[in-house]
């Protein structure tokens, strides 16, 4: 079955979100939870636990994704469901106003994600795949 | 019938599988996250646009009664997209296409082979692996195996089957809920199957058409049979028997009345001609005897017909040999053709062309009378001519410009094993 520009959007915008947030948390861990949480700056360290382990399978989705595979899908859409859930809180309470955008930054792409892979294609696009 | 869909009720296909639990709960679980994600989002994002725009700690209260309003106008239609996006993500088959195609393989093998009977198998299976309540296959005109009930042709897919340019019948599908449509994908993945099916719908159509087919060449030798049963006994048979009893007569009277028994042989000899003229008439409806004393062309110029005021020109003046049937053919069509011109043509010359290719044979027949009547409908002899080129898969073509044409293509196919 032909590729879907949507599942291709979708898989670049998830693969990003889920690289940008696996990057972060990694670069954060080595502190260790003990600096992490008196850190006023920064998210709890069971967050940044959570947002490694979200990234590096959100990685995996997103390449699921690209290969048209259901269960990609289905995995990234509830990654990016989590995503927006969890960058929510950041948005009002982020202590940084680097924090609040990186996490309306976040909410928006992933939302994106999640628009993208439920989009239907249209008639038009349909047609294109068929005869690409 | 159960009603996923805002109360509205769906009708299942009877004895179509409902939906896997499974994936009614994964469908209901996505559905609930993604929209807890949109009912958190829409919310939090009203609060923020509030806090931005005072300097106050708590946000005001028309900004959780604007959140709410919004969440409220939203969650319906956002929830309605979700549950069809979402079944067409859970039920539809984004990477199982070729599942489904074996899936329906096993089902043609498996349908029963009377394709005008309602056997239900190939349209369960589609029914059951893409999840939708109603299916049919339409072969032709009929409906050879649907499952479930039809709902308004309002997004109602329609997938043609066709095969080598040929429509071959049609697939119907519903929408997996009443009032939407089935997705784009669900529509390629049904065109892909409307391939299979059509090559399947080809091999039974085609099936019964050699069915049919043995079924008339049966009839037509019964028939053929019989009159010459009755040929032989209604006619030669009490002719003999007469004849027979004249001789015996001619025997009893030969001493007594020689003038009586000489009258008597003239009768018997009368009698012999009509019946050599029967059977001369017998052996001529079997085949033609000029065909094999003098050939196709030969034969063809010395049609009584050609006599009959019209110029008759037959070419080429030698021809390839060829089956015995398509010959038979050729001249029957021909004879009847030339007829109809002498008949109602009112022309002045009729010509003949015969061209022979490797697969095929074109006999061409034209005069330079009056043409068809419009509009044309086929009489007894041009029905005769259409039948005797289809018993050998040919084709006739009428066409009238001037005179009239008929055109016979009849091919020729390489005799081998049965």
């Amino acid at each position: 079955m032909p590729r879907s520009r949507n599942y291709t959007i979708a898989a670049v915008l998830a693969g990003l979100l889920s690289l940008a947030n696996t990057v972060v948390a990694l670069f954060l861990l080595p502190q260790g939870s003990d600096k992490v949480n008196q850190s006023s700056n920064q998210p709890p360290y069971g967050v940044i636990l959570v947002e490694v382990v979200i990234g590096l399978i959100g990685l995996v989705g997103a390449y699921a994704v690209y290969r048209t595979q259901r269960w990609g899908v289905i995995l990234t859409l509830v990654l990016m469901a989590i995503n927006v859930l969890i960058s929510l809180p950041g948005i009002p309470f982020g202590p940084t106003t680097f924090d609040k955008v990186s996490s309306a930054v976040g909410l928006v792409v992933a939302a994106a994600a999640i628009y993208f892979l439920l989009r239907r294609d249209t008639r038009s696009e349909a047609k294109a795949e068929l005869h690409a | 019938m159960i009603a996923p869909d805002g109360g509205r009720p769906v009708h299942r296909a009877p004895g179509a599988e409902q939906a896997p639990a499974g994936g009614r709960r994964l469908a209901t679980a996505l559905v609930s996250l993604v929209l807890l994600a949109w009912i958190a989002t829409v919310y939090v994002l009203v609060l923020v646009a509030d806090g931005l725009s005072n300097t106050h700690t708590r946000p005001d209260w028309w900004a959780h009664v604007l959140a709410i309003v919004l969440v409220a106008a939203t969650v319906v239609p956002v929830r309605r997209w979700l549950r069809l996006t979402v079944d067409d993500l859970v039920y539809g088959h984004l990477d199982t296409a070729y599942t489904v195609l074996t899936e329906l393989n096993r089902g043609i093998d498996t349908a029963a082979p009377d394709p005008a009977g309602s056997d239900p198998t190939l349209a369960r299976t589609i029914a059951n692996t893409l999840n939708v309540p109603y299916v049919a296959i339409v072969n032709g005109t009929t409906e050879t195996s649907v499952v479930g009930q039809r709902p308004s042709d309002r997004g109602l897919a329609d997938v043609p089957l066709s095969y080598q340019g040929t429509e071959i019948g049609h697939l119907y599908v519903a929408p997996r809920h009443p009032g939407t449509s089935l997705s784009n994908r669900d529509l390629r993945l049904l065109a892909d199957l409307g391939q299979q099916l059509a090559v399947a719908l080809f091999a039974i159509r085609a099936s019964e058409q050699v069915q049919d087919s043995r079924a008339a060449l049966v009839t037509a030798r019964e028939e053929e049979r019989r009159r010459i049963r009755r040929d032989l006994h209604d006619g030669l048979g009490p002719a003999l028997a007469s004849m027979k009893l004249q001789l015996t007569a001619v025997q009893r009277l030969l001493e007594t009345d020689p003038a009586r028994a000489a009258q008597l042989l003239g009768e018997v000899r009368q009698g012999m001609n009509e019946t050599t003229a029967d059977i001369r008439r017998l052996v001529y409806g079997l085949r033609p005897p000029l065909l094999d004393d003098l050939g196709l062309v030969a034969a063809l110029r010395n049609h009584p017909s050609a006599h009959a005021g019209l110029q008759l020109s037959v070419q080429p003046d030698e021809l390839p040999e060829l089956p015995a049937a398509v010959e038979v053919a050729l001249y029957r069509i021909a004879s009847e053709s030339i007829h109809n011109a002498v008949r109602h043509s009112g022309g002045q010359h009729c010509q003949v062309s015969i061209e022979v290719a490797a697969d095929e044979v074109c006999m061409r027949i034209t005069d330079d009378g009056r043409g068809l009547p419009e509009p044309l409908v086929d009489g007894v002899g041009v029905s005769a001519i259409r039948e005797r080129a289809a018993e050998l898969g040919g084709s006739v073509e009428l066409t009238s410009d001037g005179g009239t044409t008929i055109r016979t293509v009849i091919p020729l196919r390489p005799s081998g094993p049965p």
